[in-house]
């Protein structure tokens, strides 16, 4: 017998511990001629999907468990933390399956947490399971589901390293009454140092002890790496996991913990047994024993996990009761007159066939729970007042319109079912939902309550190394200083870690530190170790949208823990999902949706009934209800002031337009209609950028160049792009014009396009030849066909779905509409849930460009959200929240807001009790300067900040006895002394950036001004007004940086500096970034010097030729002047 | 008990068998053969301390070191001792721990 099976090998699903990924190692297995492989990953099942699936692949059986922590839960003050592997047991119709997944559900079970805090690091586990819990849960009606492993970290095995014999027989005594037949002898022998866990000695030991007591023992090498070589990479995973630098904690013990090869382990059995003094015939049943267990825990794909096999609810979990074809065709009936209460005659055949069609599809999958589930979650979320908006090729779909899943009418766009659902599709398609951010957690919560807890779990996704984190961990492992880390991590933009040495000497931002890589060993290991780190699993986190429904036996299929807001997620992520036979919802939470949320509830607060005049909108707009509420999903998209607003190009704070380079597009794409929105966002992609499709359509928009739609056939349906082929939709249409197949066929030829464009040539060429009209005569001459070919072979994989950019274009259009509109409120809606790419500062910079006024914090009149408040009949401003406060507490700002108003600086001090650094910002912060304000003028900011420091320098007890109905001796002002100055505008800035985030009454870069002055900055405002090709400095802070895909597909990198008057855009290219280097990513206050370059007509920019840090500048100029 | 290596030479002269475990060595100036079967074992080195590259697929090397732990007794007066002893190319094999 040559074979040897590894039962104990932990990947690197085992966080900070293993090296290879589950497809490694069932490569490895299958090469060494096992015929089954095992995973068994440290608190979960992580991998073990991606290993099942290797598994089929390779031709093995796969083999499941995992390893868990064991504590006595009794009340001893130290408790000793011992380590069990757990096998499930296979054929045996899931039960294996069940019980193990059950078992470790249970050991992260969120109720045992928060009574203590756990020691930070992922060294310190938190999940556990007392040594009787493996017993109750592997006990099965039918007998035992599984083994547990007793290896050198269990109980036993501590006991016998302990030299304790009667213990060692005890515990293991213990664990088989537990158990029956369901526990083994793990022998492990890492050569470790004699006498040590993991020793040879200590390996015969236990398998003395396991001869003695009659258990079987099974040999493994517990398993944490592939090859020799990944020890390294497991000593940095260790550092990681303890937050240490190597040599500060006790590391592994040597690199022992490979995959051996048969004849190794064979060996490893041979010495052990001879140690033991046991004879060779130990050797063969120690062998022997392993195999059989092997085989005991093989599991069938099939019956034990349900493979592929639909797990979806039950149909009464989705208030359906009959057929659910028949309720589906039905719902969509019904909407019909709904959604279209003017189609008739032809249009409303169209739509009704096009409706069949659909449904034919959907029921030729069998899907109709699928889009059942998906409209009764959408319908929960809307009556929950909650915006909810389909993202996605779903938006091409007329079953989700009718169903209100979406709201993107896919006739009114030409969008195609077929994109989204063809024939060749096998698994559930995906219907991705937006919502408002700041409503997810209630919507999940509510999703839980409506199809039952033991049916919903929330997704999980695995956050891997990236070359910063990697970075990171890699420094802090060789012990580099702080300083020194954030100095490589912060020039680290955007590339594999496992690139890191070849990156390293090309990019200009690295140029430092490849000198130094040079000069400094230590620096280089840190190159080596970061790439050894690329893309390994660092830790589990809730994924940002998924929630999965299954059926009432979900919590048998996949194990649970806490998530980050208290529900339990799945162990799985979502690449796992479609084998497991589960079902995915995508709802995912989008900021901007709660800012538009909140600009529509202010709309109607601050305007109420005079909200369409407000917004000068004609008074009986029917989108706007008598009170002022505002339906934005039924807003008309022809609003020409929205479209000039847009074409301003003064759309920061607009979904998906605000970019620098965005701007740039809108400047010269100068949209004015909803179709023109559309391109905008689709053609703002990696594929049409490459793809040439910017600059004919621009050009044909604006009649520089002629429109030419290929064929006459083709002009129909390439009206919306000026007969530019852009969307995928578009390549569909064309195929099946030219070949004469169906749509469903055309996604799969533009699928295979994608690939290698080439291979549908001879197909194309000879079917579109081919195809002829009723007089039989050729619909394409060889002349068209060459000429659509070379369209078609341009566009290769470089399109667009156009459904996507519909469905974007919609809350894009949302946004600009209410800017436009509702400037204040929609700038309320920004401040209060930061939805966009640039910091609540430029923002900030932005509504004085739009001259809002901004209201400083004052505790009477702020309240925990940005209000719009009326200064005069004319004019509506800002106040600030008080949420955003440094240091505020949650109990500190509902008393504030319980006990407004307040009388006096002492009544506010003595009812909200806030804590003293509290008090003093909030004075810092003008909060109280109303409340000073008195018949002799205002008190100054500076008096009232001493005075605040003298009231809470005093015991606030003894002023509680104080009766508040008491007219006091002095009032707060007649206490002040006046004497005091105020704050500078710079110490006022500074104070404000530190307690606010954000400025409000003077930017951070007017501290800088005398040397701005002596520079002659521009400030970014007056750039407009500068000619084009202009030499100009700029400077200020840096607010966005971008990469964005390039047609060339060399790198530009885009800066976009603040500076109070606005937001500067600049462009480096190559030579600038040679010129930049370490700057490039890593300053925050810039000063750039380059050349204007007008985008369109409204859109300026700054071709960047050298930058300096404004800081460093700031001092050399300020040495010179002393 | 670990007799404090500071005290005393941080190697010893080795003659290994055939198949290369250690059967005899002087330490301090006397000489000890080893009376029991030697335990091969490996050790972790502290490679981040010195500089070498720990580069993927080139450091299998880097981590490890194999070591010998024997049981010698003294010609002079029988004491016996444990010596952990590191493999080296050459006879002179560093000690990294003497137990008595």
């Amino acid at each position: 017998m040559d074979r040897f099976t590894h039962l104990n090998v932990a990947s690197a699903f085992s966080a900070h511990y293993g090296t290879a990924r589950p497809e490694a190692l069932v490569a490895a297995a299958q090469a060494s001629g096992a015929q089954a492989a095992a995973i068994t990953d440290r608190d979960g099942i992580y991998g073990a999907v991606r290993h099942i699936r290797s598994c089929r692949e390779a031709g093995l059986s796969p083999i499941v468990g995992v390893n868990l922590q064991v504590k006595d839960a009794g009340p001893a003050s130290e408790v000793a933390v011992s380590e069990v592997t757990v096998l499930a047991h296979g054929h045996n119709a899931g039960a294996g399956w069940a019980s193990l997944v059950r078992l470790i559900s249970s050991s992260h079970s969120s109720a045992r947490r928060g009574t203590k805090r756990t020691p930070h690091g992922s060294a310190n586990r938190t999940a556990w399971v007392d040594p009787k819990r493996p017993g109750l849960f592997l006990t099965g009606e039918s007998g035992t589901t599984g083994t547990v492993l007793l290896g050198p970290g269990s109980d036993v095995g501590r006991a016998v390293l302990a030299d304790d014999d009667a213990a060692a027989q005890r515990l293991l005594t213990g664990w088989r009454q537990r158990l029956a037949g369901g526990v083994a002898v793990e022998i492990v022998c890492h050569h470790t140092k004699p006498g040590s866990a993991g020793s040879l000695k200590h390996a015969a030991a236990m398998l003395q002890l396991a001869h003695a007591a009659e258990v079987p023992a099974v040999l493994t090498n517990a398993v944490r790496y592939l090859e020799p070589d990944d020890a390294v990479t497991g000593d940095v995973l260790d550092s990681a996991a303890h937050l240490l630098p190597l040599g500060d904690f006790q590391p592994q013990p040597n690199a022992q913990a490979w995959l051996k090869p048969p004849e190794q382990m064979q060996q490893l059995a041979r010495t052990i047994t001879e140690y033991a003094g046991l004879g060779s015939d130990a050797a063969v049943d120690l062998l022997s024993r392993t195999e059989q267990l092997a085989e005991r825990c093989r599991l069938d794909p099939d019956s034990d996990v349900g493979w592929r096999w639909p797990k979806v609810p039950e149909l009464e979990a989705i208030g359906v009761e009959e057929d659910p074809s028949a309720v589906l065709r039905r719902r969509c009936q019904t909407a019909l007159s709904e959604r279209y209460p003017r189609a008739d005659g032809p249009q409303l055949r169209r739509i009704e066939d096009q409706l069949a069609n659909e449904l034919e599809t959907i029921g030729h999958f069998g899907f109709e729970t699928y889009f059942l589930a998906v409209a009764e979650t959408v319908d929960l979320i809307r009556s929950m007042d909650v915006r909810v908006q389909a993202r996605g090729s779903g938006a091409g779909s007329l079953v989700n319109y009718l169903l209100r899943i979406s709201n993107v009418d896919p006739l009114e766009h030409d969008l195609l079912f077929e994109r989204f659902l063809g024939h060749a599709r096998s698994t559930l398609p995906d219907i991705d939902v937006d919502i408002e951010s700041a409503q997810r957690h209630r919507v999940y919560e509510a999703i839980f309550d409506h199809y039952g807890h033991h049916r919903v779990t929330l997704l999980s996704m695995q956050n891997a190394y990236r070359a910063r984190g990697a970075a990171r961990d890699a420094g802090q492992a060789l012990g580099l200083s702080e300083e020194q880390v954030d100095r490589v991590a912060e020039s680290i933009w955007r590339f594999d870690a496992g690139q890191f040495r070849e990156v390293l000497a090309t990019k200009p931002e690295l140029r430092d530190i490849a000198a130094q890589v040079e000069s400094e060993p230590q620096l280089d290991m840190l190159v080596d170790l970061t790439e050894r780190l690329d893309r390994l699993p660092r830790h589990i986190s809730m994924h940002p949208c998924g929630v999965i429904l299954g059926s009432s036996d979900l919590l048998s299929v996949t194990p649970t823990q806490p998530s980050g807001i208290g529900l339990p997620m799945s162990q799985f992520d979502k690449d796992d999902i479609d084998d497991m036979g589960l079902l995915k919802l995508d709802v995912l939470g989008v900021r901007m949706q709660s800012a538009m949320a909140h600009a529509v509830h202010e709309i109607k607060r601050s305007n109420g009934p005079s909200a369409a005049v407000e917004g000068g909108l004609p008074v009986d707009a029917p989108y706007i209800s008598a009170a002022g509420r505002i339906d934005l999903d039924s807003i008309p998209h022809d609003d020409e002031a929205t479209f000039a607003m847009i074409r301003t190009t003064h759309t920061l704070g607009c979904f998906q337009i605000e970019s620098p380079g965005q701007r740039e597009l809108l400047g010269k794409l100068q949209p004015d209609k909803y179709e023109d929105l559309i391109a905008d966002i689709s053609l703002f992609r990696p594929g049409p950028m490459k793809g040439n499709m910017v600059t004919p359509y621009i050009d044909r928009k604006h009649g520089y160049e002629r429109i030419d739609y290929l064929h006459p056939r083709f002009a129909d349906f390439l009206q919306d792009s000026y007969g530019v082929v852009i969307y995928h939709e578009h390549v569909l249409r064309i195929l099946h014009e030219t070949m004469g197949v169906s749509l469903a066929t055309a996604d799969e030829l533009r699928r295979s396009m994608e690939h290698d464009v080439e291979t549908i040539e001879p197909a194309f060429r000879a079917q579109t030849a081919q195809r002829t009209d009723q007089a039989e005569r050729r619909i394409f001459s060889d002349a068209d066909i060459d000429r659509i070919w070379e369209t078609l072979r341009g566009f290769g994989s470089f399109g667009f779905c156009k459904a996507h950019g519909a469905a974007f274009a919609l809350p894009t259009y949302q946004s600009a509409w209410l800017k436009t509109h509702y400037p204040v409120e929609f700038m309320a809606g920004i401040f209060e849930h930061d939805p966009g790419m640039y910091p609540r500062r430029l923002m900030m910079s932005e509504a004085r460009r739009m001259q809002i006024p901004l209201l400083p914090i004052d505790v009477n009149a702020s309240a925990d959200q940005y209000r719009v408040e009326q200064i005069s009949t004319e004019e509506k401003g800002i106040r600030l929240s008080l949420r955003d406060v440094r240091g505020i507490s949650a109990a500190e700002l509902s008393r504030i807001l319980a006990g407004q108003p307040y009388a006096s600086i002492t009544d506010f001090y003595h009812r909200a009790k806030p804590s003293r650094p509290l008090m003093v910002r909030l004075a810092t912060l003008g909060a109280f300067d109303d409340l000073a304000q008195e018949s002799r003028g205002p008190a100054g900011r500076g008096s009232i900040i001493s005075y605040i420091r003298q009231l809470t320098a005093a015991p606030r007890k003894s002023a509680q006895h104080q009766d508040p109905a008491q007219p006091r001796l002095f009032n707060d002002r007649q206490l002040m002394d006046a004497s005091i100055p105020d704050p500078t505008a710079a110490e006022q800035v500074a104070s404000e950036l530190e307690s606010l985030s954000a400025e409000v009454e003077e930017h951070v870069i007017e501290a800088y001004r005398p040397l701005l002055d002596q520079l002659g900055v521009t400030a970014a405002a007056d750039l407009l007004r500068i000619r084009s090709n202009s030499e100009v400095l700029i400077a200020g802070i840096r607010v966005a940086t971008q990469t964005p895909p390039m047609r060339s597909g060399k790198r530009t990198v885009f800066i976009s500096l603040d500076d109070g008057t606005g937001c500067a855009d600049t462009a480096f290219f190559e030579e600038a970034q040679q010129q930049a280097g370490p700057l490039l990513f890593g300053t925050q206050l810039m000063i750039i010097r380059g050349r204007t370059r007008r985008a369109g007509e409204r859109g300026v920019s700054v071709h960047a030729e050298e930058a300096w840090d404004l800081k460093v500048a700031w001092r050399e100029w300020a040495q010179q002047r002393v | 008990m670990s007799v404090d290596p500071s005290a005393h030479p941080a190697a010893a002269t080795v003659w290994t068998t055939p198949a290369g475990a250690p059967e005899r060595l002087v330490w301090c100036g006397r000489r000890f053969v080893v009376v029991a079967k030697p335990i091969a074992w490996m050790d972790r080195t502290s490679w981040w301390e010195s500089p070498v590259r720990v580069a993927a697929g080139q450091a299998a090397q880097v981590v490890e070191r194999p070591m010998w732990q024997v049981t010698a007794k003294a010609l002079d007066n029988a004491e016996l001792l444990i010596f952990d002893l590191a493999v080296s190319s050459g006879d002179q094999w560093p000690i990294t721990a003497v137990y008595d």
